[in-house]
């Protein structure tokens, strides 16, 4: 009974040790995107012991229509994902996520973020976040997904609102 | 006879002006290719490193975007390469042989990172050092590999794997010196990747340290 005690507390400890620790103070208002931009972001993405780091774009349209590519130093694409209406299409994706890890966990998680709603997002909690000088908006936002156990981190290098008139018929036709 | 040799001057013209006839004689034929390909390496054959400077854009068509990235490329005979990006995220990659490791200058130091598509990176830094050499032995078995009269190596994958994420490759070799002085990677939508390689050196590099692991 004693040995049950001793790996059931090994057990949790290593569960809450993989976890980051939540912001303490954090309104859906510390986010504050603009309805409509476009970036380059720089991710890190933790996951299974594992860390890995991208480059990549964003192209974003207030409520749930946005584009988000990722890519190695070589210029492979490994994340490429579209979001219409609220709709999710994975065009690439690495092996080491699911489908289901793109389509119902960082697709909609970016939705939620990037439309100042992450409070109505229930499986993902806010880590890290660091303001930028010259705009209300992060620089960099970090969350870790209680559903697929990832911890991402977006970084925004290059900003800005201004974004093509025919986003929504371009991303429909991509 | 007039009208015919008239008729004759429009036809060439016209083949000329539109692009018919260069098609047809856009590519070397497989003699010309073969030896094109033995000069480069012959020329190839003295050079023990090289170092030049790189500029990498990706071209968002679908949103008429690009991203920029700039670094240094080191590669030393027969089997190291030194890629390193410094703007906008400092990050380096060291094939040593055969192994490829991943670095990421964060904080004042160096940590070492996974590799997202690891197994990709293996065969593009395989792909590096032997077209560095000008040597495309391995390459014509995974690609069909055609030479232009402009100094261009094009690359089509066989292998419909590889064509889901690449459908073309083309090098623009330096006439005079063979170094590949420009890299276009196809995307099979119409997105591309294009590195343009400037500020060649081939001396001896001073830093001896610069393919082993970087300082902490």
């Amino acid at each position: 009974m004693k040995s049950l005690l001793i790996i059931a507390t090994i057990v949790l400890a290593s569960c809450t040790s993989t976890a980051p620790t939540a912001l303490d103070t954090f309104n859906s208002s510390s986010l504050n995107f603009p309805a409509e931009f476009k970036a380059t972001h720089h991710l890190t993405l933790k996951i299974k012991d594992h860390e890995y780091e991208l480059t990549g774009y964003l192209i974003f349209k207030s409520p749930n229509n946005y584009y988000a590519a990722a890519y190695t130093e070589a210029g492979k694409a490994i994340f490429r994902f579209k979001m219409i209406d609220g709709i999710i299409t994975t065009l690439n994706k690495p092996t080491i996520l699911s489908i289901d890890a793109i389509s119902e966990g960082i697709g909609v998680d970016l939705a939620a973020i990037f439309s100042n709603k992450i409070s109505e997002n229930k499986e993902i909690y806010l880590t890290n976040l660091i303001p930028r000088n010259d705009v209300s908006h992060p620089k960099v936002c970090s969350y870790y997904s209680k559903k697929f156990h990832y911890s991402l981190t977006i970084e925004l290098i290059d900003f800005s609102e201004s974004i093509p008139e025919d986003f929504k018929s371009t991303l429909k036709a991509m | 006879m007039c009208r015919y040799l008239i008729n004759i001057f429009l036809l060439y013209t016209i083949l000329t002006t539109s692009g018919i006839s260069q098609g047809a004689n856009q590519f070397l034929g497989a003699k010309e290719k073969r030896q094109y390909l033995e000069s480069m390496q012959q020329k190839l054959a003295p050079l023990k490193q090289l170092k030049a400077n790189f500029a990498q854009t990706r071209k968002i068509s679908a949103f008429k975007d690009e991203l920029i990235s700039h670094g240094i490329f080191y590669f030393k005979f027969p089997s190291q390469l030194r890629w390193e990006i410094t703007k906008p995220i400092k990050s380096l990659i060291i094939f040593n042989e055969n192994i490829a490791k991943k670095y990421r200058f964060k904080d004042g130091s160096w940590s070492p990172r996974d590799f997202a598509g690891a197994e990709f990176m293996k065969i593009v830094m395989e792909d590096i050092l032997s077209w560095t050499k000008g040597n495309f032995n391995k390459t014509s078995e995974t690609y069909d590999l055609k030479v232009s009269k402009q100094n261009e190596i094009i690359l089509t994958p066989k292998s419909t794997k590889t064509t889901t994420f690449i459908s073309a490759i083309e090098l623009t070799v330096d006439p005079k010196t063979k170094y590949i002085k420009k890299v276009l990677i196809k995307d099979p939508g119409n997105d591309h990747v294009t590195i343009q390689f400037n500020s060649f050196s081939h001396k001896e590099f001073s830093d001896k340290l610069l393919f082993k692991e970087p300082n902490k």
